[in-house]
């Protein structure tokens, strides 16, 4: 079986899910359970909004890559090397 | 910040303090995650300048944005974590008590109080360079009660929140002292 660039981007989704379940759970906890003020919650906004153009600006660069390439051609090549020690 | 959804006041309790952390206590934070990044994003440029092969291949580009794109959502979550650890720690000095609340990360939370008459020992410190220049450090609080040890940290000019919590420590035993000669105690 060969082991695409998806996994990649699978892991990184995982990952994103991860976080905006941090990020949803802790905003909870921040309404109701501590006492916090406007400028907490404006702190709160402006690190999500840091979130989201973390993930819009990846997303963007994203956008143009073939993700049935194998994961392996990322690795660099050793064909040199081996003429090299021939 | 509203203190009604800290403490419930007690009938006729006024606050005397409400104390933070020192502003300065989270600029090590922000400069450890000012230095991730302009790194970590510099390393990037460095690659795409001079070894253009590395991420020529849509495996190489999209490892290395993947990679890059997870190390500054950590950083970034990691530093708010910080931030929300220097924020929401909160320390309450009223007439009668003291509450101390402490946020542990995003998701840990302590609230402990005392009365002050049972106060054994304050002492307060500042160490260190930064500390000494902008007036802020620690003040140690051991009480007689169950949570016997409180700790305020990196708050501001704390000898004389020191100074001030004996003098309410010493009123309040006498208040009590009082109160308990009345009832024939």
């Amino acid at each position: 079986m060969q082991i695409t660039l998806a996994i990649l981007l699978y892991a990184y989704i995982l990952l994103v899910a991860i976080f905006i379940t941090f990020a949803v759970i802790h905003i909870l906890h921040l309404v109701y359970l501590t006492a916090t003020d406007r400028y907490g919650y404006l702190m709160t906004v402006f690190f999500l909004v840091g979130f989201i153009i973390i993930i819009g600006g990846t997303w963007l660069l994203l956008a143009d890559i073939n993700w049935s390439t194998p994961l392996t051609s990322a690795l660099p090549s050793i064909s040199g090397e081996q003429e090299l020690f021939k | 910040m509203h203190i009604a959804k800290i403490i419930k006041q007690k009938k006729g309790e006024h606050v005397i303090m409400m104390l933070r952390r020192h502003p300065f206590a989270l600029i090590p934070a922000f400069l450890l995650f000012l230095l991730i990044n302009v790194f970590a994003i510099s390393a990037y440029f460095f690659v795409a300048k001079y070894y253009p092969n590395m991420i020529a291949s849509d495996a190489g580009r999209a490892t290395t944005i993947i990679l890059l794109s997870t190390l500054l959502l950590s950083t970034w979550i990691q530093f708010y974590g910080q931030f929300i650890d220097y924020y929401l720690d909160i320390w309450v000095v009223t007439d009668t008590r003291i509450i101390n609340v402490e946020q542990h990360g995003l998701f840990g939370r302590t609230v402990a109080e005392t009365d002050l008459y049972k106060i054994q020992d304050v002492e307060s410190d500042i160490k260190g360079f930064i500390p000494t220049t902008f007036s802020y450090g620690y003040v140690h609080i051991q009480s007689a009660g169950e949570h016997s040890k409180f700790l305020f940290e990196q708050v501001p000019y704390p000898h004389l929140v020191r100074k001030k919590i004996i003098q309410l420590v010493q009123v309040d035993r006498k208040k009590h002292a009082a109160e308990a000669m009345a009832a024939g105690v």
